[in-house]
Order: C-alpha cells, then sequence, then structure tokens
C-alpha cells in the first residue's frame, strides 16, 4: 500500500509546517514515511513543494500521475504541479491567487481562477476549492490557511491518516495558545470539504 | 521541521524509538549519538541544516553536559584544516560543506589524505544534481577516486545517520578521512529515524598532543613515505569492506536482468521495480570507494547469463568502474548504463525517469503513464526573487540611478544579492564561484581600451569567505574598480547563519590592505548612497562602498514588523508604474482600479509587504505615504 500526498504553493505559505503535521501523524499511526521538500535558494518567494509518502516506499519523491491528494496552496502552482495527480485523486485548492513579480514586471493580469480550476480538470476531476486565505483572514491571521487546507484533507474519503492523529500532531506543532484557533481553522476546512462532499 | 527537543531527546536504547526527521537534521542527531567534539563548517545548500541544528542546540545539549565544539569557520579551505587540527586530539570531528565548498577546500584536502589523521574525521559533503540551489552540478565521487579515500553513499534519510557510524569506524581504524556524501533529495528528505543514546564525548583532563613530524610535514621525502602508505592503506580499506553490509546482493527470482546500483538511486529502483512488480536481483552498493572488486566480481560472475543494468543518478561513475572490472574478469554479457541511455546524462534521477530509462532498454513492455500538456497561457514563471524590504533591493537602485545600466559590468557573486541580477535591477554580468567577483572584476578592469567602470558586488559573508585575497589583488596590481560590499549581516540564504562579521570591520579591513576609498552608507538611504556611488566610480583605484542594511528577515524576526505600512493613495496616482519597473517588489502588484487616464494603478499587499519604505522613495510623485497600520488594515 501506498499513499502520497503533494503539497505546493510559493515559499512562505506554511508548506513545510503543514507537513510536519502530516508526517507526525503518519508516525503516530506506525506508517513507514518517506517525503521531499524544498529549501534553501529557491525558498525565496519562489515556487515551492513538498511530497509526504507513506507505507510501502522507497524513494523520497511522488511520481507524475500518482499522487492520491494534490494540496495546492496557490491556484496556479497547483496547475504547475497538476502532472503529479492521480486521474481518480482529489486536488484541494486554495483560491486566492499570489502572482510573481517577473509577472507583474511583464504587465499580464493573473490568468481567471475559475479556468485554472477547469484545466486541473484534465488531470483529476475531483477538484475541491476555497479562498482559504480570506477565511483565515476571517479568522484573525491570514497565515493559518495552510490549517485550514489541512482541516479540509482531513475529510477526504479513504485517507488513512485518522482525524485524531491529525489533531494530535497539530497540538503538537504549535505553541499552546494557538492551539484553539488552529483547532478553529481545522474544522472549519474539515466541515468544508464534508459539506462539498455531500 | 522537527522541534529541537525531540530531535536531541534522550533515549535509553538502541532504535527503540522514532521520529520523522529531515535528512540533515537525522545527521546531526547522528553526531551527537557518536559522541562528536568538533564540527567544522562553511554554510552552504543543501548541507546547512546539519550545523544550523547542532548549532541552535547547544543549550539543549550543554544541559545534557554535551560540550561541542562548533566553529563557521571562514570558508571551507579553512574549516577541513581546523577539522583536520582538532581531530590530533583524537576525538570525533566532522567536517560539512556542500559539493563546491570540496572545490574550496580541495588544496588541503588532496594532500592529507596522503598523512591521514590520528581521530576520526568524517567529511560530509552534500551535492545538489539538478542544481536547485547551485551553480554546477558536480559528482564528487571523481573526488575519492582521486583522494583513494573511503566514500559512504547512504541511499536515504534513514541511512545517511546509520552510515555515519560505519564511516567513524573505517576512518578511526584505518587513520584516514573518509567521505559521506548525500544528495539534496536525501539531505532534504524526511524519513522515520530511530534513535539511539547520546553519547558525551570523553575529554582528557589533560590532552597531550602526539604528532609525528616524520609523517606529517609534508615535505617530498615524507611525502614520497605517505603516497606508499595511502597506497597499502587502500588495499586494507577494500579488504575489510569485504564484509560490510553496506554493500549487498538482494536476491530475485527473474534472473533476464539483474541491476548494479548505488547511493540515492537505489531508492528510485527499488520504487521502480516495485511499481512494475519484477524481481529482479539487485547489488546496492553503499561504499563505493575503494570501489568493492570483490562482490561486483562475484555478481558478475552469478549473473554472467543475464544483462547487468547500472543505474546511478549524476555521472557514470560506478558504470566506468564495472565496464573496467568487467574487461579485467572477461565478463562476455551485457551491461546496460548510461551510455545505453538508462539514466539521463543530467539532472536528479526520478523514478519516471528511470521508468523511462527502463522501457527503453527492457524488452518488455513497460507503461509510462501519459501527461496531459497544460495550456501555457495559465502558467507564468515564478523564480526565486529577492525578498519585500531586502536591503539589496534599495542599494541597486541607487546603483542604478548613479550608475547607468549600459554603461557598466557589474561582476556579482554567490549569495541572495545574485537574484538581484534579473530585470529590473540587472544588477550582474556574470558569476560563477565564491569570492570570484573581484578576480574577475578587476581582470575586465584591466582590459585595454575598455572604458566602462567596472563593479564588483560582494555579500558580507562572501567577502570573509574568499573575496579578501580578490581585493588584496586588485590593489596591488592597481586595478579600477568599485567594490559594493552588500553587508545584511547575515549569511542569509543558506539560515542565517553567522559570520566573521559579527566582530570584524570589512571598512578596516579594506583600509589596512591599502584601499584609499572606504565608505560606509545606509542601504535604506538611497538618495545618500547614491552620491556616494557617483563620487566612488570615478577615483582612480579600488574604491569600497559598503552598503549596511540588515537582511529583513533576520530583522523581522527579532523586532517584529513596524507600525508604520506604505499604501498607494489611489487617488492621486497617475500611473507611472516606477514602483513596479524600478524595483519589483514581490509585494506590488496590479490592482482592479484604474486611473481617470485609463492606467492601472498598483497596490500593495499588506501580508507580502516587510515595511521597508523603498517604494515611498521610488516614487516619483510622492503617492505612496507612511500610514499606521492599524488605520489600514483596521485592527
Amino acid at each position: 500500500m501506498q499513499y502520497q500526498i503533494f503539497l505546493a504553493g510559493v515559499g512562505g505559505q506554511g508548506i513545510l509546517s503543514a507537513t510536519d503535521i502530516l508526517c507526525n501523524a503518519a508516525l503516530e499511526m506506525g506508517f513507514t514515511v518517506r517525503g521531499s521538500e524544498t529549501h534553501g535558494m529557491s525558498q525565496r518567494g519562489g515556487s515551492v513543494f513538498s511530497n509526504v509518502r507513506l507505507g510501502d516506499v522507497h524513494s523520497p519523491l511522488i511520481m507524475e500521475r500518482t499522487a492520491d491528494i494534490l494540496m495546492g496552496f496557490e491556484p496556479a502552482e497547483a496547475l504547475r504541479y497538476a502532472q503529479f495527480i492521480n486521474p481518480n485523486g482529489y486536488s484541494l485548492v486554495n483560491k486566492y491567487p499570489i502572482p510573481s513579480p517577473s509577472f507583474i514586471l511583464s504587465k499580464n493580469s493573473y490568468p481567471e481562477v475559475k479556468t485554472i480550476l477547469t484545466e486541473l480538470k484534465n488531470y483529476s476531476t475531483r477538484i475541491f476549492s476555497l479562498n482559504a486565505t480570506q477565511l483565515a483572514t476571517d479568522l484573525g491571521k491570514p497565515i493559518i490557511q495552510n490549517i485550514i487546507m489541512l482541516g479540509s484533507l482531513s475529510a477526504v474519503p479513504d485517507l488513512p491518516l485518522t482525524n485524531k492523529a491529525l489533531k494530535n500532531a497539530l497540538k503538537l506543532q504549535f505553541k499552546e495558545q494557538f492551539y484553539d484557533l488552529n483547532l478553529e481553522a481545522y474544522q472549519l476546512g474539515r466541515t468544508r470539504f464534508e459539506e462539498f462532499l455531500s | 521541521m522537527a522541534k529541537l527537543q525531540d530531535i536531541f531527546q534522550d533515549v535509553k536504547e538502541v532504535g527503540k524509538k522514532n521520529l520523522v526527521l529531515l535528512g540533515n537534521e537525522a545527521i546531526a542527531r547522528g553526531i551527537v549519538e557518536l559522541g562528536v567534539a568538533g564540527v567544522f563548517t562553511y554554510p552552504g545548500t543543501p548541507s546547512s541544516e546539519i550545523p544550523t541544528t547542532l548549532f541552535m542546540a547547544k543549550d539543549v545539549l550543554k544541559q545534557k553536559g554535551y560540550d561541542l565544539y562548533l566553529e563557521w569557520s571562514t570558508n571551507e579551505a579553512v574549516a577541513l584544516e581546523s577539522a583536520y587540527g582538532f581531530s590530533f586530539s583524537g576525538l570525533r570531528t566532522v567536517f560539512i560543506c556542500k559539493h563546491v565548498g570540496l572545490n574550496v577546500a580541495a588544496d588541503a584536502f588532496l594532500t592529507l589524505i596522503n598523512t591521514g589523521v590520528l581521530g576520526g574525521l568524517v567529511m560530509i559533503v552534500a551535492e545538489d544534481p539538478e542544481m536547485h540551489s547551485s551553480q554546477n552540478e558536480q559528482d564528487n565521487r571523481w573526488y575519492t577516486k582521486l583522494a583513494n579515500i573511503p566514500m559512504f553513499e547512504p541511499s536515504d534519510a534513514r541511512e545517511a545517520k546509520e552510515m555515519l557510524e560505519s564511516a567513524f569506524e573505517a576512518s578511526e581504524k584505518f587513520e584516514t578521512p573518509v567521505i559521506l556524501r548525500t544528495v539534496t533529495r536525501i539531505a532534504h528528505s524526511r524519513a522515520d529515524i530511530p534513535l539511539n543514546p547520546i553519547t558525551n564525548p570523553r575529554i582528557p583532563v589533560d590532552m597531550k598532543l602526539k604528532i609525528d613530524p616524520s609523517r606529517f610535514v609534508c615535505v617530498p621525502g615524507n611525502a614520497r613515505q605517505n603516497k606508499l602508505r595511502i597506497l597499502e592503506r587502500v588495499e586494507r580499506i577494500s579488504k575489510y569492506m569485504v564484509g560490510s553490509n553496506w554493500n549487498r546482493i538482494e536476491q530475485g527470482k527473474q534472473q533476464e536482468y539483474s541491476i548494479i546500483t548505488s547511493g540515492s538511486a537505489y531508492a528510485y529502483t527499488r520504487e521502480v521495480i516495485n511499481h512494475l512488480e519484477l524481481d529482479f536481483p539487485v547489488l546496492k552498493i553503499g561504499v563505493s570507494h575503494p570501489f568493492p572488486k570483490k562482490i561486483v566480481g562475484e555478481f558478475l560472475k552469478v549473473y554472467s547469463s543475464s544483462t547487468i543494468l547500472i543505474i546511478e543518478e549524476a555521472d557514470s561513475v560506478l558504470e566506468t568502474f564495472v565496464k573496467k572490472l568487467s574487461f579485467e574478469e572477461n565478463f562476455l554479457g551485457k551491461i546496460i548504463g548510461r551510455a545505453e541511455g538508462i539514466t539521463p546524462p543530467h539532472g536528479e534521477l526520478t523514478t519516471r525517469k528511470l521508468l523511462k530509462g527502463l522501457s527503453r532498454v527492457l524488452n518488455q513492455e513497460v507503461s509510462i503513464p501519459s501527461i496531459p500538456s497544460i495550456e501555457s497561457d495559465l502558467l507564468f514563471s515564478r523564480p526565486p526573487v529577492l525578498c519585500p524590504g531586502c536591503p539589496h533591493r534599495a542599494t541597486f537602485y541607487a546603483l542604478n540611478k548613479a550608475i547607468p545600466k549600459r554603461h557598466r559590468i557589474v561582476s556579482t557573486d554567490i549569495g541572495c544579492y545574485t537574484l538581484g541580477a534579473s530585470p529590473p535591477l540587472n544588477a550582474g554580468h556574470l558569476v560563477i564561484c565564491m569570492g570570484s567577483s573581484l578576480g574577475i572584476g578587476s581582470g575586465i578592469s584591466q582590459i585595454p581600451n575598455q572604458k566602462d567602470p567596472v563593479v564588483a558586488i560582494i555579500g558580507d559573508s562572501t567577502f570573509w569567505h574568499t573575496g579578501l585575497p580578490g581585493l588584496v589583488n586588485a590593489v596591488y596590481n592597481n586595478s579600477k574598480l568599485l567594490l559594493l560590499v552588500v553587508d545584511n549581516a547575515a549569511t542569509a540564504m543558506t539560515g542565517f547563519q553567522p559570520n566573521p562579521g559579527e566582530k570584524l570591520s570589512i571598512a578596516e579591513a579594506a583600509k589596512g590592505v591599502g584601499v584609499k576609498y572606504v565608505t560606509e552608507v545606509d542601504a535604506f538611504d538611497p538618495k545618500s548612497s547614491l552620491e556616494v556611488m557617483k563620487e566612488a566610480v570615478k577615483f582612480d583605484g579600488v574604491s569600497v562602498i559598503i552598503s549596511k542594511g540588515e537582511c529583513r528577515i533576520q530583522f523581522v524576526r527579532r523586532e517584529g514588523l513596524p507600525d508604520i505600512t506604505y499604501v498607494v493613495e489611489s487617488s492621486r496616482c497617475v500611473g507611472c508604474h516606477a514602483c513596479i519597473n524600478r524595483i519589483a517588489c514581490p509585494a506590488i502588484m496590479w490592482s482592479d482600479q484604474k486611473n481617470e487616464k485609463g492606467k492601472v494603478i498598483p497596490i500593495i499587499d499588506q501580508f507580502l509587504c516587510a515595511r521597508c519604505g523603498l517604494c515611498s522613495e521610488v516614487c516619483p510623485y510622492d503617492v505612496i505615504a507612511p500610514k499606521n497600520v492599524k488605520e489600514v488594515l483596521g485592527e
């Protein structure tokens, strides 16, 4: 058995701490864990990704067309790594766009998010999108968009990580005074995805 | 990344407790499990998190009574020399660098391998296939062929920690430095890692060194003896490694093909043969030098009727030596490697690339999932950029105002500021390696009839690393150039390690080596610094400007964001777009609004903005105004 989660976004969006939580939940459940992520120069405002692989795994990288879940923290970044999603997998996309400076310099306007989501359907039809950044801002802390996304992921059918293990890992990740807020964000993301399923 | 308290937690039993760690964190843990007393390094991706993790944990370790000497050396040559010196204590010593760092250390390296060492010395060298954060792709396995010392090649993060122990055992037994080679997908990969107890180094109360000059003074007479010694030593190491489980045959039932692989390529190999539900025998090589002739020879003999596949990442090192041995052993079967297209000649290996390679060489159908092509209009490039609030952006803005882009040659260097070479700042025509800006700039300045001013750009850490000899050279040879030191008080790109700038002054160093024009400017005051630049570039000789401005990330981490932010007053914006076209700050974007002339008005994203205020300096119409953040965000 293999289960694979591909996280994609822009440096500074909290992808590595979401990865920490997924890995710790997997460890609690006794899975073999392999993964790989972006550090160093390419982190500086660039496109970043992280891979989490569980089960019978050796390599740290997800092969194209095999990821069970693609977590796109930014719409264009979700599309950039769309080749990794399995045709039956779920894409979870944060609709909040972040243009790049070179793109701004070339005077282009950001593509319609709707068009990006339609394009994503060529890779996998199960697409769930929400404006996690806006929801997080409403909760008072834009950075916890990553936890909202994680909450949504927790409700994906057949996810081998239990809600309990994920919540335990969430508790381990942050200082105690932030736990309630993070839990609220997590629940919000989870509820949104459950509504989407039903 | 894991928490320091977790990484360095106490465990009583061997391998009972697991933790998911980054490869570099796992190695840091391994270093304290093995009682290493000295670590010497210069940071470089993808090696930096090993010393950084240890550095941050100094207090945690001290509480446990663990006395670790960790040195941020000025460069890798000094780091290796110092590590070598420290190892005369007999205490376990580690040297850490990125792949190109070994080039900097190569002079020391290729001689100290001859003398050998008295205490365990392991050199951890991290390579970066695909060049995620590097200027070249370099396979350091060739260095072990040159140096004739053992190399351990882990296939994942877990093995990286386990092999460290074997590397020390070999180093101590044979009095030789040993290399542990990692790559980005080990250093920056995660795995569940079993922890062993931490062992504090045993430091004698009265340390007496015994150094035999007939061995350690490398004059020709002694050096000739050392050469004989290393040849004899490597033979003994070869024999010792025969019993090592790091080089092992994993049986397989399907024998029309058999595989020889090493290091990181093993993980992709296993992944692919599992994916295809194949069961080929695999010879996994973990100690690649001395070349394990015996086990490779046996493998060739046992599987003489099968086709041998050689799977490796980066250069064809394994392939070269297997093919050489097959010639010596009169192996008549077929050997397929890089030359036959099984792995790509550049970049990092991936499961899909290997699947493609296998489909080329296997006499059976291999299905490779096809990938729909992406509508190209929807994708835009997102290369790394200078962060919002970066002092380098302000310095380069001033430079562009002081010395027109078209009439200058800019020789830049390795660091965050290399990113300033992109439009619209264009602060860099060329860069090759650490410290090269001065040598290249000086050479260009000596070209007859070349009249454009030459500017060399270097960061504070890189200045101390290898910039200083270039500065001495430029002064000595009467070169005419402007050296712009962009001093952000950090080694920022690799994760904020300290550097000699903490205690030493670049201005004093420049004056000390005879530079007659030395001035410090404030990076965040471009109006004043551009006047200094205009004057300095006219100076007949070497002029040095030190543009000081703290890395914004480091500043904000310590002080928090200022309460004053910046906002475009959209009602007054004329739409000249100078703020975007001149500095390209990631926080400045196009808004949905247009002014009455139909020009799009820029907007400052308040979540990305680091509140440095450069844009308000740049705006020719003063419409970017400081505002209290509470007013703007309504907190």
